[in-house]
């Protein structure tokens, strides 16, 4: 398990005091970190900025009681997921309702982008619906079993595996619009 | 699709999101302040409703602590006292206050109800000071030569100013009575003694003493005096004569402002003591005390020694028959009913309060014995209390799935309207004269008219419920402890004003939300003792 450098934990001790200086220290420090697993639970950025902002809040009115000899990172990703989808239960029932929607809009996926990146990747993720997303998120990412998942998401097993399922079919196709036919199969 | 496939795209995935390269982006931090400004708004706005509790809750104990203060270290006589004598006491001078001397003379069937008003009248009220002041008034008249030759009239005359005897004046001697502070008490006598006043050797020593013989006016006065404490006053002639009697008894010197008129009463007393004396020479033996025989010149303060005598060695027996007689005057019912109120303060935790709801009911208590009461009422309060979705436990598990997407909320705000119905045990630790210190246990039932729910979430809910009322009623029977300690005060003979600080706390769970509610303030009470009206026709 990494180890929280000198400086991480000075800035936590600060945070701890509710600094301000130091909140936003560490709020520069692990923006990147927890960006990237916000946005592969939201369907955009701005999105993203709102889970990463009710993360960090919720890191900074609990951070008193965190014990400093354990890492922070795991501490802040778990924060961040489990921030993520406290949005995606809010977002459940306009998400059902949207859902016809974006299936529709993916097939019209456009190939723009040249070459895989980061934010690629992103936007491939942001494409999907939520509900495929997060559960996909959650296994493939997160390493979380279907029985975590359906736990955490309120959802049967076999939604969590269905859904795991047609988030691996819609991201085939999206990557299939988006490379050439045979990308994946080649890899 | 393959399962090889499947594989790949998961490891596409895995490998590309490690290498995130999100930019900071400046605007995000301006939001995070500002979330973090709100943060510390409502944290500034909770501390200072916290403080705010924590002020009342120690003003209702300071308020206490100086309550026991006075109490046990000021006034430590007192707090030997016991709460029945207390009441017997204080009722027996307001009903003087009241009724006069009247109704002593309704009541005085026999020689042994008849003395003890009169005892309770002369020692004065404000301990013995005022008695003090008086018989020192008296001695110094008593003691200008002059004066103690002057003739009946005069002296009747001299005891009225001496005390301009309103029956009120009389009646607040009486509550001073209680205390019965012998020593005070016994410390008159030498004043009365070493003066010329020896008024008291009276009709009493008529039969052994010739300066009564060379003093006729004095048989007059102290006939006045002496009839009150050993007549057998009995039929329509006793009342007028009673009248006089104990007005000029009620310090042989709250006699009336007209002497002509005291006089003639006086005459007609005078023969019936006469008569009585010559019937009870031995009620009459008991009260005079040997030292009082000195020098017996005395003339208007027979009365005031009269009490120091009673209030000696034949005290107790004599005060037994007083408070025989104090009882039959108008004893304290054992029940009493009283109003309460209290701002009152819920919390699901006891670290955590928001405003103060009302609580005001009534309450109707039956004293068992001395100390121990057993009391009921009813109460409405208003329980407002507020804290975070997770510490309320809907009835339906999934109901956070079903109303509000599944998101806890992260702050409930609550308001119920519940009527309590206690049942409780109060011990008088400390009692005295007026006032008295206890605590008190009761469970309570509560039915709940009302509930509300306020959520509030961290972020947008959209579709979510935003809160849960219920118009309908739910019983809890005996769901609810509550211990309280107090402080009560008589500003009336019937009345009595206290603060009773509190804490409230379930024993089971209520409510919508399944909580443990705790509910803490401080009831102040004003209750109002019942008295028996009886011998009062």
């Amino acid at each position: 398990m990494e180890e929280n450098t000198e400086r991480t934990n000075t800035i936590l001790i600060g945070c701890k005091k509710l600094h301000r200086e130091s909140q936003k220290q560490l709020y520069e420090e692990y923006y990147a970190y927890a960006l990237s697993i916000c946005l592969r639970y939201a369907d955009n950025r701005d999105e993203a900025s709102e889970i990463l902002n009710d993360g960090f809040m919720k890191i900074f009115n609990n951070v008193k009681v965190f014990d400093l000899t354990k890492a922070f990172k795991p501490w802040l990703r778990k924060i961040m997921v489990n921030t993520a989808i406290n949005h995606f239960h809010q977002k459940q029932r306009k998400i059902q309702a949207d859902e016809i929607q974006v299936a529709k809009h993916e097939s019209d996926t456009e190939s723009i982008i040249s070459g895989i990146s980061y934010q690629e990747i992103i936007a491939m993720l942001q494409k999907l619906p939520p509900a495929y997303r997060t559960v996909f998120n959650l296994h493939v990412l997160e390493g979380y079993k279907h029985e975590e998942i359906a736990r955490m998401l309120d959802i049967s097993v076999g939604t969590s595996k269905s859904n795991l399922f047609k988030a691996k079919e819609s991201l085939k196709k999206i990557m299939n619009d988006f490379f050439e036919a045979d990308y994946v199969e080649k890899e | 699709m393959s399962k090889k496939s499947d594989d790949s795209i998961e490891r596409i995935f895995r490998q590309a999101l490690t290498q995130y390269d999100t930019k900071f982006q400046e605007s995000d931090w301006v939001k995070m302040e500002k979330l973090l400004d709100e943060e510390a708004s409502r944290r500034a706005a909770a501390r200072s409703r916290r403080i705010k509790g924590t002020a009342y809750t120690l003003t209702g104990l300071t308020g206490l602590i100086i309550a026991v203060y006075f109490l046990a270290i000021k006034n430590p006589s007192g707090t030997l006292g016991v709460l029945s004598d207390s009441v017997t006491e204080m009722q027996a001078t307001e009903d003087l206050t009241k009724n006069g001397n009247v109704k002593d003379e309704n009541q005085s069937d026999g020689l042994l109800s008849k003395p003890p008003p009169l005892v309770s009248k002369l020692p004065g009220k404000d301990g013995s000071d005022q008695t003090a002041g008086e018989t020192d008034r008296d001695a110094s008249q008593l003691l200008d030569p002059d004066k103690s030759k002057k003739t009946n009239p005069e002296i009747i005359a001299d005891a009225t100013t001496d005390a301009p005897g309103s029956p009120s004046k009389a009646d607040r001697q009486v509550g001073g009575e209680t205390d019965l502070e012998l020593p005070t008490t016994s410390s008159i006598l030498p004043k009365k003694n070493n003066s010329a006043a020896q008024g008291p050797l009276s009709d009493l020593e008529k039969s052994t003493s010739n300066e009564n013989k060379t003093l006729p006016p004095d048989a007059n006065l102290t006939n006045k005096s002496d009839p009150s404490l050993t007549t057998p006053v009995t039929g329509n002639d006793v009342q007028d004569i009673a009248n006089e009697k104990i007005t000029a008894d009620d310090d042989a010197l709250a006699v009336t402002t007209v002497p002509s008129a005291t006089g003639s009463s006086e005459n007609v007393t005078s023969k019936e003591f006469q008569e009585t004396a010559a019937d009870q020479p031995t009620q009459n033996t008991i009260a005079v005390a040997p030292e009082e025989k000195v020098s017996a010149i005395g003339k208007d303060t027979s009365a005031v020694k009269r009490v120091t005598i009673l209030s000696q060695p034949e005290a107790p027996a004599i005060n037994a028959k007083e408070t025989e007689g104090k009882q039959k005057v108008k004893p304290a019912s054992r029940w009493s009913v009283g109003i309460i109120f209290a701002p009152e303060f819920s919390t699901i935790n006891l670290g955590r309060y928001s405003a103060p709801g009302a609580s005001f009911g009534l309450r109707i208590a039956y004293q068992v014995s001395n100390r121990f009461s057993v009391n009921t009422g009813l109460i409405r309060s208003t329980k407002k209390y507020e804290d975070s979705g997770d510490s309320y436990q809907p009835r339906n598990p999934a109901y956070w799935q079903i109303r509000t997407n599944g998101v806890i909320p992260e702050e409930i705000y609550s308001n119920c309207l519940v009527y309590e119905l206690p049942v409780g045990v109060q011990f008088d630790a400390i009692q005295t004269q007026k006032s008295r210190v206890f605590i008190s246990t009761a469970i309570s039932s509560y039915f709940m008219a009302s509930q509300a729910y306020d959520y509030t979430f961290s972020s947008p809910n959209p579709g979510a419920d935003m809160g849960w009322r219920s118009p309908r009623a739910e019983n809890y029977w005996f769901s609810v402890g509550m211990v309280s300690a107090g402080y009560e005060r008589y500003i009336h003979r019937s009345l009595a004003l206290g603060i009773e600080p509190y804490l409230k706390f379930s024993l089971s769970e209520i409510g919508w939300p399944n909580i443990k509610l705790f509910s803490t303030g401080a009831y102040v009470t004003l209750r109002y003792r019942f008295m028996i009206k009886r011998n009062l026709e």
